[in-house]
């Protein structure tokens, strides 16, 4: 069958969209944000209800401009409908907000979270924040219920050991996002204990980690930790041990202790920022980096009084920056690799050892 | 199948139009369809496939052969998926789109599909209807009546440029 060109200019061109199967359409809108999908209904009468059947849904309380009354009501509709009509909900997308004051959005997580499971939900995604900060709200305890889960946000709770009392096997959650959120060790520890999958990890502006120990997830690749800064932190810095899984591919630590294993080869990893670290990075000698590419090292108190060696054969760049000229060698570089380096001194009181130290430092 | 003589199969696959095109075996079987015809061993003549057009036809071979030359690398299947239909139009995109269903062709499928979508995202309802010649047969009435049922979904974003 000969089709007539889609004309941009207006005028009247034959439809060829509205009239490929049902199944194409219906996968055509599965890329398609909520909103978008939904919203083709008003098209014409044959796209009214295409939508309708799509197995994933995605809600972001977002897209309701605050209105969250009408969000929960309009998720909880979509979630009936699906259910009364014994339609697949494959890959549920959430984000909610969680007042402190009510729990009324708790309370539409524990119907949903369930009811979904036996739907069919493979993928679930969920973003969950509360308004204020981490002091107020408790993290509710459905959510780790959710063996589904495959990518999860918290943001600005607080998780304790009620937050894990249903805590199962997370086993396809791949990506774990704390923000601001307090938290100590022991639950910590718990929860990724039971997410063996974690590729990505963020702990960011996190208060109540002391020390974490990351050995239990062989598989990841991206760990990214910060706390908020204060001029005086009253507690000791995070201690944080990677006992250099093979697959770990970027690290970036501000603010936190990491602790290098004597001998330690990083075969995957890529780029490593250290920001603010105080413990030793002594061992790090020891240490091998194949494949590492960019190595950034800022006000670590960690690479005083050491004579820190590098093996890296692979970097491009190399950036320090910090009050003080560390000593630090490399072994074999590619020969295009440039390092950048920023000190600032506040006071030299030995202007020739400064120099002389600088010099070193260059010349390695 | 080839394994024992160590060449590779080729396979001749026929459009509706009569065109017949010659293709390693190794790539054909991307299509699941074409799969099962190898696998039953109804693949030793002349497969014909009645729903996919000479030109169409021409195309997806195209793809089999550049999806399969790369390895396993996901990131650069999907960056030559995305070059691969950066230059068709939309009449293309789904002649692609029901050969990649009828052939059983995921990833093709979901590639057109994305871009497809693409298309309509962060759009007007108006510049979907003009951008695809859909006709609206709603009565003002009914229109407002379903825009009124979901009407939060029209708080976003939108635009009718064409960019």
């Amino acid at each position: 069958m000969k089709r007539a060109k889609g004309e941009e200019d207006g005028s009247k061109s034959m439809d060829i969209i509205s009239v490929l199967p049902q199944e194409i359409l219906e996968r055509i809108l599965y890329f398609l944000p909520q909103e978008y999908a939904v919203r083709t209904s008003v098209l014409s009468k044959s796209w009214r209800h295409v939508w309708c059947a799509r197995p994933n849904l995605a809600f972001s309380v977002q897209t309701f401009k605050g209105k969250r009354q009408d969000f929960l009501i309009t998720v909880d509709k979509t979630i009936q409908r699906y259910r009364v009509q014994r339609l697949c909900v494959e890959e549920f997308d959430l984000c909610i907000l969680v007042d402190g004051s009510d729990c009324e959005s708790v309370t539409f997580l524990e119907n949903w979270i369930p009811l979904l499971k036996h739907m069919g939900m493979k993928k679930f995604d969920l973003s969950i924040h509360s308004r204020y900060s981490w002091a107020f709200t408790d993290m509710p305890s459905v959510v780790f219920g959710a063996e589904s889960l495959q990518y999860l946000h918290v943001a600005k709770f607080v998780m304790d050991q009620k937050c894990i009392e249903r805590l199962v096997l997370l086993k396809h959650l791949d990506q774990l996002h704390l923000e601001q959120v307090y938290i100590e060790d022991a639950v910590f520890q718990r929860i990724i204990s039971s997410c063996p999958s974690i590729e990505t990890m963020i702990i960011e502006g996190c208060e109540g980690l002391k020390k974490i120990n990351l050995s239990d997830l062989p598989n990841l690749i991206y760990f990214y930790f910060d706390v908020v800064y204060e001029d005086e932190l009253e507690e000791e810095p995070c201690s944080i041990e990677i006992h250099a899984p093979s697959s770990i591919e970027t690290i970036n630590i501000t603010f936190g202790n990491i602790w290098f294993r004597k001998g330690a080869e990083f075969r995957n990893l890529i780029n490593l920022h250290l920001r603010g670290v105080d413990s030793s990075l002594e061992h790090m000698s020891s240490c091998k980096f194949p494949i590492l590419v960019w190595l950034s090292l800022s006000d670590c108190e960690g690479l005083k009084d050491i004579k820190l060696f590098i093996d890296a054969p692979s970097m491009l760049l190399f950036e320090y920056q910090g009050f003080f000229i560390p000593s630090i060698s490399f072994g074999k570089t590619t020969s295009s690799w440039r390092s950048e380096l920023n000190i600032n001194y506040m006071q030299i009181n030995n202007g020739y050892l400064w120099f002389l130290e600088l010099n070193e430092l260059l010349n390695s | 199948m080839a394994a024992e003589t160590g060449t590779p199969t080729t396979l001749t696959l026929k459009s509706n139009d009569d065109e017949l095109f010659s293709v390693a075996e190794s790539a054909a079987i991307l299509s699941v369809t074409i799969r099962n015809m190898v696998e039953d061993g109804c693949a030793g003549g002349v497969i014909p496939l009645d729903n996919v057009d000479g030109k169409t036809l021409a195309s997806v071979i195209t793809y089999m052969n550049g999806i399969s030359a790369i390895p396993a690398d996901e990131e650069k299947k999907k960056s030559y998926r995305d070059k691969f239909l950066s230059d068709k139009d939309f009449e293309t995109l789904a002649d692609m789109v029901l050969a990649a269903n009828y052939l059983n062709m995921s990833c093709l499928m979901d590639a057109v599909s994305a871009k497809i979508a693409q298309v309509m995202e962060k759009k007007s309802v108006g510049w979907v209807r003009r951008k695809f010649g859909i006709e609206n047969d709603y009565t003002p009435e009914e229109e407002a009546a379903v825009k009124e049922e979901h009407k939060w979904t029209f708080e976003g974003v939108e635009t009718d440029d064409d960019n």
